[in-house]
């Protein structure tokens, strides 16, 4: 069957379920080194998965006056938008052949999706705590998009087309993106775009734990949290992912190459522990005036390199 | 009569019968316009599926010399903007029975819509220049009487709506003027001028404003926002959303691409794609920070032609491809957006964001066709909005394309996604205002429209290539067209992404997710009566927050100089046609200074105009 592969890979490998128990060891990860850091002892790495089962059972409580169906519906929206995204740069990356035109930028399109279902969720739950963790998350959304963007854009100008399949190429003949001047700039503004998209500290505005007591999560509850919390651990998976594709030369299976390739994506997720457990939160405006300042001027000295061939 | 005729005379004749009907029988002169108009747009399929007709009648001439010719062509480029002409026309017509309602409107404003049809379809398949402007004029006319049927501020929205598409149209008729002094001819199809001579490219840019103003983009796009608020939703989705789009950016690729010869990279397409992109970039901020349903619309209906300007504009095959592909997607999405806004407006008496609310549980077809379309026009796979980008993004990374126009592109639609999400907690989601309980659907007339528009953004979006292959690839295949790039039937929509497979996967991921749901205990959810805020609960019209304060980070917290833009912005200071007003108004001043009511000063005038005169004729002597 032509149409049952792609489910099949959607569903299983390296779909939902792979990529929900990665992102949920990812997100271990996290809790076990920020622990550290603190010099706690930490979880165990069955933690997420406990936890994830836990809010399954519980009891799902709703705000009467929330828009029920749009926000119960919201996290699942989000869930397939973000396992999607995780499918298409797998399958890319396992099968170059499979990349179609185009498809780096359809993929940070798709990566949006999830920050917007959180959007309209949380607009729908009637908390006004919600609403202003909405707004501000809206806020953060399109002012780390336009350096993000630039950064990708540095190595599409580099390669010159837009798709993984060429990206791939690119860098196994040529050497990896992150090794030129234009490509260390572009991915350092790259994974600071990721910690906001992750909202993590210092941009964890929308939550901002002590003054929105969770703001756009403050009302989901039960099994809606654990999509929402499932949601999160896909993304933290599918964005160090994203930079290694489109700056470090990819992900790759045969022989010593899984080790080098299990080492990158380690490397990504603790350098976004690190600036997550050293930074204090900034305020909205700072956080938007940083992205439009000074990180949008780093990404267009990126680009205008790559176009010198720097 | 010959069948091209039809889509013109029918509805024309048609228009007279509403000026017979009082004002009580509107409904009756509603449906006879509707019943003539779909007989109308069952010619219109006809003619599309014709593909190629022409016909022309000398109407007049002087002694043989300047004909003035009544030439029709239909192609499959025009066949196809007729055709959307006459679907558009049938919606609103639709649309206008229920929303016509209860309003204090005479009958004759089904004339003037049935008259608007039949310029727009004159002007759609006119092969002669001049014709068009003739069309063009008319329909500049009827949307003045159209906007003056408004509500509160009417006339004067209607006034500068009429100015600018005046100017523009006085424009063209320079335009035309030099085109028939200095090539002989006004025949659309055997124009072929090039632009790199001074006569061409004043030639064209004259003929180019006109498009640009009836398309709304920068510098002539003020007359939208300003009839926005006044006009009736119903007279917006159809004109300005729609009709100007498609007829505007028709006669701006008939211009690029045949009637002028515009090599991709040269100045005159750098300059369109540098509008283009100001356009798109401009217009959202200022959308962003609007307090006005409607008039949000209508910025975010400028914002939608920069990504058509710098499509066509840019010479590339597959950038134009996509922007006339957007012309068509804009249509859908931004017609059904008023709609809506119509919708909401009929129900709640406001379109005022701040007073709105909650409306998705009491409106929910209105809901669902708004989210749809809102997210079309964000650009949000796998809709329609997001293929026609698609296509313009591509084209800037091809030869003669520019980065920096792509981040314009790509960004711009980030912050139309703000502005929808500020739109859709605005109306539908956030907390409901107690005045707003009660709130019930809109009729099925008016309900019709818009599920058939968003059920074409969905289908556009996700079978994509059905009206690539139909529409969109003909039309310009077929009017033979070879850009320095190559032919445009070259290209194929094979290697692109599919949306198909995409939405496929994306419903199963959903179905995943419900199904985590069904392992939970979503069935038996408990709800909570009170929202506890600090350890109080509040109540509702103390903790409903309105979208419109979601952006006042950006117009307040980011300096001065962003701050005095915005405010500058929604003065209307830079609008040319406030700075041309002033100026006018300077000279005028002057003027009235003679005006003291003095008559010894008259008389000295009338001393001093006779001086000359004499002057004038003794020293002449002819």
């Amino acid at each position: 069957m032509d149409i049952l592969r792609p489910i099949l890979y959607y569903a299983i490998f390296p779909g939902f379920i792979f990529s929900a128990v990665v992102g949920l060891l990812t997100t271990w990860v996290d809790r076990k080194v920020t622990a550290r850091v603190q010099w706690r002892v930490g979880p165990p790495w069955y933690q997420p998965f406990a936890d994830t089962v836990k809010l399954i059972g519980k009891e799902v409580v709703i705000p009467a006056n929330a828009r029920r169906t749009g926000f119960l519906m919201m996290p699942v929206i989000g869930l397939a938008a973000a396992t999607l995204a995780s499918t298409i740069l797998w399958i890319v990356n396992l099968d170059p052949s499979k990349s179609f035109v185009g498809d780096s930028l359809v993929v940070i399109y798709i990566m949006t999706i999830p920050a917007v279902s959180m959007i309209i969720g949380a607009s729908a739950s009637g908390n006004p705590l919600g609403i202003l963790g909405a707004s501000r998350e809206m806020k953060l959304l399109f002012s780390y998009e336009l350096p993000l963007i630039i950064s990708v854009l540095t190595a599409i100008v580099k390669v010159g087309s837009f798709s993984f399949k060429n990206i791939l190429a690119y860098q196994s003949e040529h050497g990896v993106i992150i090794w030129s001047i234009s490509g260390i700039i572009a991915f350092i503004v790259a994974i600071l775009c990721a910690q906001a998209k992750l909202t993590f500290v210092p941009f964890d505005i929308p939550e901002a734990e002590t003054e929105l007591a969770g703001g756009s999560h403050i009302e989901y509850s039960g099994v809606a949290l654990a999509v929402v919390r499932l949601n999160m651990a896909i993304m933290f998976f599918v964005l160090p992912i994203f930079l290694i594709t489109i700056f470090w030369g990819g992900i790759s299976f045969d022989g010593w190459r899984i080790l080098t390739s299990i080492v990158k994506y380690v490397v990504i997720v603790v350098i976004m522990v690190l600036i997550k457990n050293t930074n204090p939160r900034v305020r909205i405006d700072q956080a938007v005036r940083f992205f439009w300042g000074p990180m949008f001027i780093l990404a267009l000295a990126a680009i205008i390199l790559a176009k010198l061939g720097l | 009569m010959h069948e091209l005729l039809y889509p013109i005379v029918l509805p024309a004749i048609a228009g007279i019968i509403p000026l017979f009907i009082p004002r009580k029988g509107k409904l009756v002169a509603g449906i006879i316009s509707l019943a003539a108009y779909t007989w109308v747009l069952i010619k219109v399929i006809a003619l599309f599926g014709i593909g190629q007709l022409a016909w022309s009648k000398t109407l007049f001439s002087f002694d043989g010399e300047f004909p003035f010719v009544f030439a029709l062509r239909l192609s499959h480029f025009s066949g196809f903007i007729l055709l959307f002409i006459a679907v558009f026309g049938a919606l609103v017509l639709l649309y206008s029975l229920g929303y016509l309602h209860g309003k204090k409107t005479s009958s004759v404003y089904y004339s003037f819509i049935l008259w608007t049809l039949a310029a727009a379809a004159g002007a759609a398949l006119s092969d002669n220049l001049f014709l068009l402007l003739i069309f063009w004029e008319i329909l500049t006319f009827l949307l003045y009487f159209l906007v003056n049927m408004g509500g509160e501020g009417h006339a004067e929205a209607a006034a500068k709506c009429f100015n600018i598409l005046g100017f523009s149209d006085a424009a063209m008729l320079f335009g035309i003027l030099i085109i028939w002094m200095h090539y002989g001819t006004l025949s659309m199809s055997a124009l072929h001028i090039p632009t790199n001579d001074a006569f061409g490219a004043v030639a064209f840019f004259l003929l180019f404003t006109g498009a640009i103003a009836k398309a709304g983009s920068i510098p002539l796009q003020s007359w939208v926002p300003e009839i926005a608020r006044p006009t009736y939703s119903s007279v917006m989705a159809l004109i300005p959303a729609a009709l100007d789009k498609l007829l505007g950016i028709y006669l701006l690729t008939r211009l690029t691409l045949n009637i002028f010869i515009i090599e991709s990279g040269s100045w005159i397409s750098l300059v369109m794609m540098i509008l283009g992109a100001v356009t798109i970039i401009v217009a959202v901020f200022m959308a962003l920070v609007q307090h006005d349903l409607k008039k949000l619309l209508s910025f975010h209906a400028i914002s939608q032609v920069g990504y058509m300007v710098l499509g066509v504009g840019s010479g590339i095959p597959i950038a134009i491809v996509g922007g006339l592909f957007h012309m068509l997607n804009n249509a859908l999405y931004k017609s059904g957006l008023f709609l809506a806004a119509g919708a909401v407006e009929k129900r709640t008496g406001t379109t005022d964001l701040e007073k709105l609310g909650g409306l998705a549980g009491l409106m929910p077809v209105t809901f669902v066709t708004t989210v749809v379309t809102a997210l079309s026009i964000s650009g949000i796979p796998p809709f329609n909005g997001f293929v026609s980008k698609w296509f313009i993004y591509q084209g800037m990374l091809a030869k003669g394309g520019n980065v920096i126009f792509l981040v314009a592109a790509i960004f711009g639609s980030a912050l139309t996604l703000a502005s929808f999400i500020k739109v859709l907690h605005s109306l539908f989601l956030g907390r409901r205002p107690e005045r707003l309980e009660g709130v019930k659907e809109v009729d099925f007339t008016m309900q019709l429209p818009m599920v058939f528009i968003a059920i074409l953004c969905v289908l556009f979006g996700v079978f994509a290539s059905y009206p690539l292959q139909r529409f969109i690839i003909p039309a310009l295949g077929l009017s033979g067209v070879e850009t320095a790039n190559g032919a445009i039937t070259t290209i194929s929509t094979a290697g692109f992404w599919s949306p198909t497979l995409a939405t496929i996967l994306i419903i199963v991921g959903i179905i995943i997710g419900l199904i985590i749901y069904a392992f939970g205990r979503v069935g038996n959810v408990r709800v909570d009566e009170n929202v506890w805020i600090g350890g109080n609960i509040m109540d509702n019209e103390e903790i409903r927050l309105p979208g419109t304060g979601f952006y006042k980070t950006i117009t307040d917290d980011l300096g001065p100089v962003v701050r005095g833009a915005f405010r500058d912005g929604e003065r209307g200071a830079v609008d040319p046609y406030n700075i041309f007003g002033r100026i006018c108004m300077g000279c005028i001043n002057v003027l009235r200074a003679l005006h003291n009511g003095i008559l010894s000063t008259y008389l000295s005038w009338v001393v001093i105009g006779l001086g000359v005169l004499v002057f004038i004729l003794m020293f002449n002597s002819y």
